[in-house]
């Protein structure tokens, strides 16, 4: 193999691999990141809709013990 | 347990910050390495056959060192997940695995394409090193390959964890290969306790230069993928919780 262009494919392959090591892994982390917020969002939007399903069960059920009281 | 979430929370954007910056650091270190392999080293005379591409060792080196942080993980991570089921452990050993492989997978790249302009051949398999060499890699991919691609059990856990541990066995044996049966690949030039053992001031400082940076970006890379697994080990178990209560 041709001494120089040994010297050229080792360094620029290397390079290559540790360059793109690092870009795959800090987009992979950015993608769950991205999932995560969109889960703790859904999850926060379902807990708000269970708190406001709630009260409204209440209310009714007071109201059921008020009519049969009187 | 707010204390303990926030306390996490502080963990990781210290490692948001910490992680890339070293990786940032470390990739420097390696160009500023490689700028100092092809300007400061010195030249090789008629006694290489390619006097030029020694200039790869300057990398190759350091790769294959730091190829051993990874398998040092890997080991000390698996025995943690094996005698203590410890979820550090068992992240610490996919960390040692991925990048151990990262890292041998630039020794065996580097490594045979000097071999091409030096030896005349790309490979030796009469050679203990290369080959004991490739066999770690070989465990390394065989572990990171297995963890990725079959369901996350305490089986498949116990399975690979003992394949790290006992792979971890290569270590020492690559380490002394040279030593024991040299064949085709150099001997050793540092700590090697012969006449021969020895290097030049000027090389020595570059290798070191381009060691020290390689365990910065790989302490980097480390701090990164750890954060990776946490983040979707979090994701995985709050997608689990939402379809529970569906």
């Amino acid at each position: 193999m041709n001494d120089m262009l040994a010297l050229a494919t080792a360094y620029l392959a290397l390079i290559a691999l540790l360059i793109g090591h690092s870009i795959h892994t800090s987009r992979r982390l950015k993608l769950v990141e991205e999932r995560l917020a969109a889960a703790l969002e859904a999850n926060e939007r379902r807990e708000k809709k269970r708190n406001n399903s709630e009260p409204n069960q209440e209310t009714l059920t007071m109201n059921n013990v008020d009519y049969e009281q009187e | 347990m707010i204390q303990t979430l926030s306390s996490s929370r502080t963990t990781m954007s210290g490692s948001r910050i910490v992680g890339p910056a070293l990786v940032y650091l470390g990739l420097l270190g390696f160009m500023i390495t490689i700028w100092m392999a092809l300007i400061e080293a010195p030249s090789m005379g008629d006694d290489w056959n390619a006097p030029e591409s020694y200039r790869i060792l300057f990398v190759h080196v350091p790769f294959a060192w730091v190829s051993f942080s990874g398998f040092a993980l890997l080991f000390g991570g698996s025995l943690s997940w094996y005698v203590k089921r410890s979820e550090r452990g068992w992240r610490f050993a996919i960390i040692g695995a991925q990048l151990g492989l990262l890292y041998s997978l630039g020794v065996l790249i580097s490594g045979p394409i000097w071999g091409a302009a030096e030896w005349g051949v790309p490979w030796d398999f009469q050679d203990i090193r290369l080959n004991s060499f490739a066999v770690l890699a070989g465990v390394a991919l065989f572990f990171a390959l297995g963890e990725m691609n079959s369901e996350d059990t305490p089986q498949k856990r116990d399975s690979l964890s003992s394949v790290g541990i006992f792979g971890f066995g290569l270590v020492p044996l690559t380490y002394m290969a040279t030593r024991w049966w040299q064949e085709r690949h150099p001997g050793p030039l540092i700590g090697g306790g012969n006449e021969d053992s020895g290097v030049d001031p000027s090389i020595l400082l570059i290798w070191m230069i381009g060691a020290a940076s390689m365990q910065i970006l790989f302490v980097g890379q480390a701090l990164m993928t750890n954060r990776l697994l946490k983040t979707e080990q979090q994701l995985e178990n709050l997608l689990a919780n939402l379809e529970d209560s569906i």
